[in-house]
C-alpha cells in the first residue's frame, strides 16, 4: 500500500493542484461540492469552492497526500458531530492505487478515536458505479436513495446514501490489527 | 389569490407573529427541530433572524405564518429552503400544539405543496424528520411522502437514539393525490 497521509490545504498550490484535478470531466458530478451539478466548472469557480472548504468551521478538508497531492477528503458535521457526513475524491490519474481506501480509513480513525461520531455518513450518485463499488469495499451499509436529485444524460438519478456506524468501524479497527 | 387551503391560509410574517416564532422555539415538544435547541430564543433575537431578507426576484427559501381563515388566529410556521428551479426544494413546518390534530398542519403542508409543484413546478419535494417524532412521521406519510434514507441512530434527542428519516415526494405522486388537478408541465426526463 502507498504511503499516503492527510494533511490540511496549505498553499495556493495545494488549492491549484486540487481545483486541476477536480475540472477532470471524469469526476464531475462526484466531487462532494455542495451544488455539485453534472456539469464542467471553470477552474476559478472551484478554487472559490475548495478555499470555502477550507475555511468551514464545523468540518475539515485535507489533502490526500502521497509523496503530492493525489485527491481530497472532506468531513463535514455542521448538522451534528455525532453523525458526521464524509466525502473523498482521487485524482483520476492516481486511482486503483488503493489511495481511496487508505484516505478514508485514515479519516474514519480520526472521526471514531477523537470526535464524538456515532455514525458515519456518505452519498453516491446513483449513475456513479465505481463510487457505489467503492462504498460497498468499505462494507458501507445503504441507508437509501434520496429520489431525484439530479439529472444527468436524458434521465433523472437518484443519491444512494450509506452508513458506517461506530460498531462496524470498531470491528473493521481490530481486524487491522 | 393569496395562499390558501380548506382550513388555513399562508402569509408574509408580520411583527405581530414575533412571540409565535419564540414561543414557537422555546418549547422543546414545538420546536420541530432534530437537533434539541436550548429554549431561551429572545424576540430581538428572532427580529433579527427574520427581518434580514431583502427583497429579490429569485428565490431560494420562503418562510410563512399559518392562519386560520375561521377565526384569523395564527398557528404557526411553514417554510421552504434550498430550491434549486424547476428541480427541488425542501420544506419544514412548525405548528403550536393547541392547534394539534385540528387537520390545520396537513392543510398548510398541502397548501405549501400546491404552491411547490402547480405554481413553481418542482420536479420532487423532501422533508427531514426524526423516527422518533412517530406523530410527524405518520401526517408526513399521510401527505403522500415516503422515507427515502433513514440513518440509524443518527440523532440523540428525549435521552435516546433516534433514526434521521430524509422523506420525499414526487411531482406524479403529488398530482395522483389530487386527480381534480391536471399537471400541465411535461417532463422529458420520465
Amino acid at each position: 500500500m502507498p504511503d499516503l497521509k492527510l494533511r490540511p490545504i496549505e498553499s495556493e498550490d495545494d488549492v491549484a493542484a486540487i481545483a486541476t484535478f477536480l475540472a477532470d470531466l471524469s469526476l464531475v458530478g462526484r466531487r462532494g461540492l455542495r451544488d455539485d451539478r453534472p456539469v464542467p466548472r471553470s477552474m476559478a469557480s472551484l478554487i472559490r469552492v475548495i478555499e470555502g472548504m477550507a475555511e468551514k468551521e464545523l468540518g475539515e478538508t485535507w489533502v490526500v497526500d502521497s509523496g503530492g497531492v493525489v485527491g481530497m477528503v472532506s468531513a463535514d458535521w455542521w448538522w451534528d458531530a455525532m453523525s458526521p457526513w464524509v466525502h473523498v475524491v482521487i485524482d483520476p490519474q492516481h486511482q486503483r492505487h488503493g489511495h481511496g481506501t487508505m484516505a478514508i480509513r485514515l479519516v474514519l480513525d480520526h472521526l471514531f478515536l477523537n470526535t464524538p461520531a456515532h455514525i458515519v455518513q456518505g452519498g453516491v450518485p446513483g449513475w456513479d458505479d465505481e463510487g457505489l463499488a467503492f462504498a460497498e469495499s468499505l462494507g458501507a451499509v445503504e441507508m437509501g436513495r434520496m429520489r431525484r436529485v439530479g439529472v444527468r444524460e436524458g434521465a433523472y438519478f437518484d443519491e444512494v446514501d450509506f452508513v458506517i456506524t461506530r460498531d462496524m468501524w470498531e470491528e473493521e479497527h481490530a481486524s487491522r490489527r | 389569490m393569496p395562499l390558501e387551503g380548506d382550513l388555513v391560509r399562508l402569509r408574509e410574517i408580520r411583527e405581530s407573529d414575533l412571540d409565535l416564532f419564540a414561543e414557537l422555539r422555546n418549547d422543546l415538544e414545538m420546536q420541530a427541530w432534530s437537533r434539541t435547541l436550548p429554549p431561551d430564543y429572545t424576540i430581538e433575537m428572532i427580529r433579527r433572524r427574520y427581518w434580514d431578507r431583502d427583497f429579490a426576484y429569485r428565490r431560494t427559501d420562503a418562510i410563512f405564518i399559518i392562519e386560520t381563515k375561521d377565526k384569523e388566529e395564527v398557528a404557526g410556521m411553514i417554510s421552504y429552503s434550498d430550491l434549486v428551479d424547476r428541480m427541488e426544494a425542501t420544506w419544514g413546518v412548525a405548528v403550536h400544539k393547541r392547534f394539534w390534530g385540528t387537520g390545520v398542519g396537513h392543510d398548510a403542508a398541502d397548501t405549501l405543496l400546491h404552491f411547490l409543484f402547480h405554481e413553481l413546478g418542482l420536479r420532487v419535494v423532501r422533508l427531514w424528520t426524526q423516527s422518533g417524532n412517530e406523530r410527524a412521521v405518520a401526517a408526513f406519510e399521510k401527505l403522500g411522502f415516503k422515507v427515502a434514507v433513514r440513518a440509524p441512530n443518527a440523532i440523540f434527542k428525549g435521552g435516546q437514539y433516534v433514526d434521521n428519516l430524509c422523506m420525499d415526494l414526487l411531482r406524479e405522486e403529488w398530482y395522483a393525490l389530487h386527480p381534480d388537478l391536471e399537471d400541465g408541465l411535461e417532463d422529458p426526463f420520465r
